[in-house]
């Protein structure tokens, strides 16, 4: 295989793990944009969304779109409990204290998805078979077109529900000034409340389509959503646009050093990325607010 | 005059009193042992209750430092250097962990600190298993001499029960009168409002990144003197469960005075006896005593004892030790 074969190659593994780190980066900036406080739950609903799809399918039996609605739906639900008993009543809580909140939630789940789905790592065959697509000397797992694609469609639908929808222009107005949207009627625990959910519902969907490319196990939620809140930091955290592109970026800064510097201390790059940025552009690339 | 049970002078008193009369009334019990752990756990929670009861920063790493600490010691005291340098090396290559974390994060909201110590942790954990030239890897590292003083070798439950406790001690006294000192009092004005803060003249990064480096060298100090008491160490032990446990020991233990640590600790150690039977729901209880703890404990253990102790003796609140909390009984 040639240099330029080999980058290519690279390019796609990154843009693959870009797009699930995207899609957490997605839900830490619905909740901060819309709450103002960082979830930590956000990797726990990757691992509980895909360990529920591959318990569904593959030890019950159930079809696979089956198990996919349901695994999305029982993350969204652990969200919504969650929210309702620890959140939602105490509305008054710092940023700081909500944060700590959601690391005893984060460790609820873990715990959770031990009991429940034992500690071995799990798997998920691909959705359309395990034949890769060969693009001349390049090869691409059917899954990755899955992953990318899935992005393109969560991307797509969050544009259209801010852009077309009252409940999404209502969220958008609590992100832009929360008292201002309080003095005209829109209920912000509300907000928080669909805010939360719907980013569970995202992080367990990308849990669903990285099932098939990488074994899933219980105690790697906080790891993925270290990542996604990387990613997140990296377009600056709060803003959308900023999530999908800095979650691209992460995944190709991280290919691309794992192929040609060290793949040892490639989660230390991402690591080292986060520390420079807070140094120098906190407000991430492309410098946004806050 | 009536003694004043609030006075830090006399808690400090007591606690060398109950130490002294554990050790007197547990002598050659196994619980000797898991009191040295208890002390080892109070002095890197300390450093919690600092970072968070005097600043209001929080650590989700800290057992990462810990982890450096015992790496450190073990790695030195293997090569024949004495344990009382290793345990200095120990302490100033954690703190420079913390200064090097500390000044790009210390400049934003809480909440940077917060994930990036939670990254860093994760870092450190793949960094111990990885870097198998020196570490060893997975493995561990055994055969960890003992801990030595000059010539004084500790060796015993009993030794290593001295040696602890008298530095857990001194830890807690130092946070005692950090507390009360013009550094403290200028961190808790960080803590109720940083603008103001840097208005009357505090200069408001430096000591945050001090007290986050001070709070990442106790850790370390732990984690010396842990690895030459266990003798062997393991990346798994300073892992995030580990850094969520010791959280956890703060918060429960009350972060609104180093003596919460005390509590926290003898918590921590306290808590897997009490949970053993629900084995693998360990991790799920322990996340719902944290939820439960950080909504509506939020002064922990220690706290509830001093609004008791005000309630019951009246007077004025507990000077030294409450009233200086500063935003604690309202925000965290």
């Amino acid at each position: 295989m040639g240099a330029v074969g080999q980058l290519a190659q690279v390019v796609v593994a990154g843009l693959t793990s870009g797009s699930i780190y995207a899609l957490v980066a997605l839900g830490f900036t619905m909740i901060f944009a819309v709450s103002g406080f960082i979830s930590l739950l956000q990797g726990e609903y990757v691992i509980l969304g895909g360990l529920i799809a591959i318990a569904l399918s593959q030890w019950l039996g159930l079809p696979l779109p089956v198990a996919i609605l349901a695994a999305v739906a029982g993350a969204s639900l652990f969200g919504a409990i969650f929210q309702r008993l620890t959140l939602s009543p105490k509305r008054n809580l710092s940023p700081d204290a909500a944060l700590i909140v959601t690391l005893g939630g984060a460790f609820v789940a873990r715990g959770t998805a031990m009991v429940v789905f034992g500690k071995d790592p799990l798997s998920l065959p691909s959705f359309s078979g395990e034949r890769p697509v060969a693009f001349g000397e390049v090869v691409v797992a059917t899954q990755a077109f899955w992953i990318i694609g899935t992005l393109a469609a969560i991307a797509a639908a969050l544009w259209a529900f801010f852009a077309l929808t009252y409940t999404g222009k209502a969220m958008q107005a609590c992100s832009q000034n929360a008292t201002g949207a309080r003095l005209v009627g829109i209920d912000l625990n509300a907000m928080g409340f669909i805010s939360f959910v719907a980013s569970a519902a995202i992080g367990a969907i990308a849990g669903v389509v990285i099932a098939p490319l990488n074994f899933v196990s219980y105690d790697e939620g906080l790891a993925v959503g270290i990542k996604g809140f990387i990613a997140a930091v990296l377009g600056g955290l709060g803003s959308y646009p900023g999530a999908v592109a800095g979650g691209i970026l992460l995944g190709l800064a991280e290919g691309l050093s794992a192929a040609y510097i060290s793949s040892q201390f490639k989660d230390a790059i991402a690591f080292v990325i986060l520390l420079v940025l807070l140094l120098f552009r906190p407000g991430g690339l492309w410098g946004a607010t806050r | 005059m009536k003694a004043r049970l609030d006075r830090p002078q006399i808690l400090l008193g007591l606690l060398a009193l109950a130490i002294i009369g554990a050790f007197l009334l547990l002598h050659g019990n196994y619980l000797i042992s898991a009191l040295v752990l208890a002390a080892i756990y109070a002095i890197v929670i300390t450093g919690l209750v600092l970072l968070t009861g005097l600043n209001g920063q929080y650590s989700l790493g800290h057992a990462a430092f810990f982890g450096i600490g015992a790496y450190t010691s073990a790695l030195l005291t293997i090569a024949g250097v004495p344990p009382l340098l290793a345990s200095a090396a120990a302490i100033a290559i954690t703190g420079a962990f913390g200064a090097i974390i500390g000044v790009p994060l210390l400049r934003l909201r809480g909440y940077y600190l917060a994930v990036a110590t939670l990254a860093f942790q994760l870092i450190m954990l793949s960094v111990l298993n990885g870097w198998r030239q020196v570490t060893l890897g997975p493995s561990g590292m055994a055969n960890i001499p003992p801990y030595a003083i000059g010539r004084w070798v500790v060796r015993g439950e009993s030794a290593y029960y001295w040696l602890t406790w008298i530095v857990a001690f001194l830890c807690i006294w130092g946070g005692v009168n950090l507390w009360r000192s013009r550094i403290g009092q200028a961190l808790l004005a960080i803590k109720s409002d940083e603008a103001a803060a840097a208005a009357m003249g505090i200069n408001v990064s430096a000591l945050k990144v001090q007290i986050f480096a001070l709070s990442a060298a106790l850790a370390g100090l732990g984690g010396s003197l842990y690895a030459h008491y266990v003798t062997f160490i393991s990346p798994e032990r300073f892992g995030p469960i580990a850094s969520f446990e010791l959280l956890l020991g703060a918060l429960l233990g009350g972060v609104g005075t180093p003596f919460g640590a005390i509590l926290g600790a003898l918590l921590l150690i306290a808590l897997p006896e009490v949970v053993a039977p629900l084995r693998d729901y360990k991790v799920m209880v322990y996340g719902i005593v944290f939820i439960l703890v950080s909504l509506y404990l939020p002064l922990g253990i220690a706290g509830l004892i001093q609004g008791t102790y005000v309630r019951l003796c009246g007077g004025r609140r507990p000077g030294a030790l409450a009233a200086q909390t500063g935003k604690t009984e309202a925000g965290a």
